[in-house]
């Protein structure tokens, strides 16, 4: 998408280590023995705020570029989230299914969500591509200015974000 | 798409290190280029040619499966 920045710097991908490293250990440390910092929220809550951070740092790697990016890296990484993906889609998928028919009470309508908002908004932005090509972005914007001009540049961009929140909205409400 | 990149390295006696500093990619990227693993981009390939003084089409050649 125009004026959309996807991938960190190289920078992005230390920080995503700290902040994993972090998160890390103190999963680790809740686990062993649990405690609270702040009283108002339970052990349990810590241990997943902490998990939380440890995926935000597994996550903050993945959308950083190699210190040494070129097509081959690219080129990696794109048929690695494709396949990714592609897994995930099918255990999420596979999930709904099977806990909607368990005899245990199971409410599976986020799994089904979870799904669609990642196929939804894969096939709106795929064909974005394919048939508006002056709003699509082939490479990164590297500055928030630059970005930000892009946008006031071309306000068909606003509209399309637009028009994909809606569509998420819309999913959401469909498959809740 | 077959290339001669190997053959104009050991023309220049350089290392494949050394091309990939001079063209900014990684040594392990030049590696697959010239085994035919990965086909480089345009910049790319204009950069390597550029590197050994001659054209694309001197390096790159497209093959029947192309």
């Amino acid at each position: 998408m125009k004026g959309m920045k996807v991938m960190y710097d190289y920078n992005g991908k230390i920080k995503g280590i700290i902040i994993s490293a972090i998160g890390l250990a103190l999963t680790i440390s809740e686990k062993i023995h649990p405690w609270a910092a702040l009283p108002r929220f339970s052990a349990d809550e810590h241990l997943a705020f902490f998990k939380w951070v440890a995926l935000l740092g597994l996550v903050t790697i993945a959308y950083s570029k190699e210190k040494l990016e070129d097509d081959r890296s690219t080129a990696i990484r794109l048929r690695s989230l494709q396949i990714a993906y592609m897994l995930q889609t099918a255990v999420i998928m596979g999930m709904a299914l099977t806990l909607s028919h368990s005899t245990e009470p199971f409410d599976a309508s986020i799994l089904f969500m979870m799904a669609a908002i990642g196929i939804v908004m894969h096939l709106l932005l795929f064909h974005i591509g394919l048939y508006f090509d002056d709003l699509w972005e082939y490479n990164d914007t590297s500055t928030l200015g630059e970005r930000l001009k892009n946008i006031g540049r071309n306000k068909w961009s606003l509209l399309v974000y637009l028009a994909i929140s809606g569509a998420m909205l819309l999913s959401l409400t469909i498959f809740a | 798409m077959k290339n001669t990149i190997k053959v104009e390295r050991a023309k220049m006696n350089i290392t494949q290190s050394d091309l990939a500093e001079a063209v900014k990619v990684s040594k392990q990227t030049i590696h697959s280029i010239e085994s035919a693993r990965f086909v480089p981009s345009t910049v790319l390939s204009l950069k390597i040619a550029r590197f050994f003084n001659t054209t694309v089409e001197a390096i790159f050649e497209l093959e029947e499966t192309d």
